[in-house]
């Protein structure tokens, strides 16, 4: 299956995303209102191409759970309430893109027991609670400092926690997650989530520089919106774009991580490197 | 004193009496801290209470009426015994004993012959814990403080309500607390009159794509079945629960309330 068909269905969701941004005061909504008046165009080829074309089940299901975040979306800026963007979250996990990814990451990530973990902004830990349950790792979770002050967030992390018998605490970070745990003090440190992603490449690399022991290991899922359909819709989330996966693994290299390893299925891409 | 934001008016149900209400910041504060997200306002009507609970916006979410179990003028307290056979199982709490001023009724067990016991009280709500062992003060106290601070907030009528809040609680005494203890101890004493409403599209999208916490780390069946049961009391889904998962299952419908997937709100 072809991976142009993620990218034509993001794009079909870019008119839905303007029409419910209408509802509701985004912080940026003209700059996404004129980025998706901008897109017209690449709209109706989408629609031409994909309108005779059946749409495989994980595509449809991609599909299902991004307009859902639309959703979320107006929820949280609308209503305040967080309870979606939470669920929203959970079914990302779901697809079936990401679920292989996060699987990949998983079975290829080596952590001796007792490892110090960093799940940086992770509103449902679910990596970092079973790779802690598989190895006994403690896990530092850094939430910014809007997520940390949502109570339902501090509830789900406090859940996870719990249902999967963590030894987890979770930590308020300020605007960069490098600024409140101590240098080289992680075995390992993550960025698998929504709102990790918030963050940009640059600013992933520079806390896994500075809070990774010498041999921790870095572990990323990553959207591949260095492409446009994915990379407007995902804006709306303040989610800039990532660099494709060769270049990412390059830049890795040249900031002393080896075993760069890179995994990509549909939008997504996976990264899991160690730090020399 | 403080200056009402605005003025409700509801009629009781029972007497049919106009009753003016004032939402008050205060109010509004306790709506926003409680679990559920509603504050809850009594007033004696004669052999009656009306309860009228407002949302964290002020809004009126729905009205009870609670028959008093004796009438204010004569306001002993009704003696209500808990078989046995109800504490059956139970690790922590040999006996229990709870004045609930509100309703007029000392809720208690049997006598039990532990050594230790913990006493607290709030408001109208007095509770005393019998423990089968000495699991030290300073890890028994915030629980016992949990749970009278929950009854001194809970409007049930239905005594099975408190017997399992106490039954959910000789299982955490085993556990440090944690950010939503306290909830599902409110979920339990309130079961009766919490009702469970579905909403969508959470619901169905829990049921097709099934996230991995909810059907891996709790019992997958109950958690559809929650999200079939739109209309029915958290009580009725628990009843038939075995004690030993009462808890987990309390756990498991506020899992669901936590992602929008259900509203509760008062019958």
């Amino acid at each position: 299956m072809s991976e142009a068909i993620y990218y034509d269905m993001a794009t079909l969701l870019i008119p839905e995303a303007v029409s419910m941004l209408r509802e509701y005061e985004h912080p940026r909504k003209e700059e996404l209102l004129r980025a998706g008046d901008k897109l017209r165009h690449a709209i109706l080829s989408a629609y031409e191409r994909t309108r005779s074309t059946p749409l495989p089940a994980e595509v449809a299901r991609f599909r299902e759970v991004l307009r859902y975040g639309l959703l979320s979306l107006k929820r949280v800026y609308a209503e305040d309430d967080w309870r979606s963007h939470v669920l929203f979250n959970e079914l990302l996990y779901e697809v079936e893109a990401v679920k292989y990814l996060l699987e990949w990451s998983h079975s290829v990530l080596t952590l001796p027991p007792g490892s110090v973990l960093i799940d940086v902004n992770s509103v449902a830990p679910l990596f970092s609670s079973r790779i802690s349950a598989r190895t006994g790792s403690k896990v530092v979770l850094l939430l910014d400092d809007r997520l940390a002050g949502v109570s339902v967030v501090r509830e789900v992390v406090d859940e996870y926690f719990r249902r999967y018998g963590v030894d987890g605490r979770f930590l308020r970070a300020g605007p960069s997650p490098s600024s409140e745990v101590p240098r080289e003090a992680a075995d390992g440190i993550f960025f698998v989530s929504l709102d990790s992603w918030a963050l940009g490449w640059d600013s992933m690399l520079s806390a896994a520089s500075a809070l990774l022991k010498p041999r921790g290991l870095l572990a990323c899922l990553l959207p591949a919106n260095f492409r446009e359909g994915l990379r407007t819709l995902l804006d709306f989330w303040g989610i800039p774009p990532y660099p494709e996966p060769d270049a990412a693994a390059a830049q890795l290299r040249g900031l002393r991580f080896r075993d760069v390893r890179v995994n990509r299925r549909g939008p997504f891409y996976a990264v899991v490197a160690q730090k020399r | 004193m403080s200056i009402a934001v605005r003025i409700l008016k509801v009629r009781c149900p029972a007497c049919g009496s106009e009753q003016a209400i004032q939402v008050t910041p205060e109010v509004l504060r306790e709506a926003e801290q409680n679990p559920l997200g509603l504050a809850g306002l009594a007033f004696p009507h004669g052999d009656h209470v009306l309860v009228v609970y407002l949302d964290r916006l002020g809004g009126e979410r729905g009205a009870r009426v609670f028959k008093l179990f004796q009438q204010p003028a004569a306001r002993g307290l009704v003696e209500v015994r808990v078989p046995p056979s109800e504490l059956q199982g139970l690790r922590n709490i040999g006996g229990f004993w709870a004045e609930l001023g509100r309703l007029g009724v000392r809720l208690s067990s049997t006598a039990s012959t532990s050594a230790v016991s913990l006493r607290a009280r709030k408001g109208e709500t007095t509770l005393e814990l019998e423990l089968n062992r000495d699991i030290g003060y300073q890890t028994a106290r915030p629980w016992l403080e949990m749970l009278l601070e929950v009854f001194d907030t809970s409007y049930s009528s239905e005594l099975r309500d408190y017997v399992n809040a106490v039954k959910a609680l000789d299982l955490l005494l085993e556990e440090k607390p944690f950010e939503y203890a306290r909830q599902v101890l409110w979920l339990l004493s309130n079961a009766s009159v919490i009702t469970i409403r579905l909403r969508m599209p959470e619901a169905r999208l829990i049921r097709e794509l099934r996230p991995t916490l909810l059907f891996e780390r709790y019992d997958g069946g109950f958690v559809l079945k929650v999200l079939e049961s739109s209309g029915s009391t958290v009580g009725e889904l628990l009843s038939g629960v075995l004690p030993q998962v009462l808890f987990a299952s309390a756990e498991a419908i506020l899992a669901l309330h936590r992602r929008g997937a259900i509203d509760l709100v008062v019958a």
